[in-house]
């Protein structure tokens, strides 16, 4: 009966070892640039809700000066 | 007892890759939303107070145009407080449907009111706009006020 192969036990846990340290490097770069994601969207909400709070602004100084004419 | 921390380690990083929600840009939506709701406001306004003194628009109506509009104005910036400040989607979503409920109300009161024609459909039109821009908000995060 021949002998069943199996994988040398050092060479998986290099081999795991590895893929863990891959697996890592790509979650650290997902945060990264989940974060740069973040900071990005922030902008835009910030500046869409400034310009629409001036607006606001604009449209109640405006109306107030129609309505003392 | 190693090898299982590794494939974890593994395991944790492929659900996180696979798994990763971002509702960054729900957000960005909503405010430009928020934004382009006032520059409707904001344009409507400039036009009415234009036709005001072209004559077109009569002066009573031209005063009820603006009255309602500070009202739409300060319900405006109630909302964009309320987008600022409220974490979750249902909130900014109770926030506009009752800014929805406020336009819908003033769009009737303006068929009431309003004697002339040009003020009772441009008025109406702004209301529409207005409404159209914050059912726009509500279906972005999931909630519609558009049936009502």
């Amino acid at each position: 009966m021949p002998e069943n192969k199996q994988l040398d036990p050092v060479a998986l846990a290099n081999l795991l070892s590895v893929l863990a340290t891959v697996a890592l490097q790509a979650y650290q770069q997902i945060q990264q640039n989940h974060a740069k994601q973040l900071a990005t969207a922030q902008q835009v909400v910030d500046s869409a809700l400034a310009s629409a709070e001036a607006n606001w602004d604009a449209v109640i100084a405006a109306a107030q000066a129609e309505l003392k004419k | 007892m190693k090898r299982n921390a590794v494939l974890a380690v593994i395991v944790m990083a492929v659900i996180l890759c696979a798994g990763w929600s971002c509702n960054s840009d729900q957000r960005a939506q909503v405010a430009q939303a928020a934004q382009d709701a006032s520059t409707v406001v904001k344009g409507f306004q400039q036009a009415e107070i234009l036709a005001h003194q072209q004559g077109t628009i009569p002066d009573d109506d031209h005063a009820f145009i603006q009255q309602s509009l500070i009202t739409v104005a300060t319900m405006g910036k109630n909302l964009d407080g309320c987008i600022k400040s409220t974490g979750s989607n249902s909130g900014v979503v109770s926030c506009v449907n009752s800014a929805v409920t406020t336009i819908d109300q003033l769009n009737s009161e303006g068929a009431l009111h309003l004697k002339s024609d040009k003020a009772r459909v441009d008025f109406q039109l702004a209301m529409i706009g207005t409404r159209t821009a914050l059912n726009v908000i509500a279906t972005i995060l999931g909630g519609n006020n558009a049936g009502k």
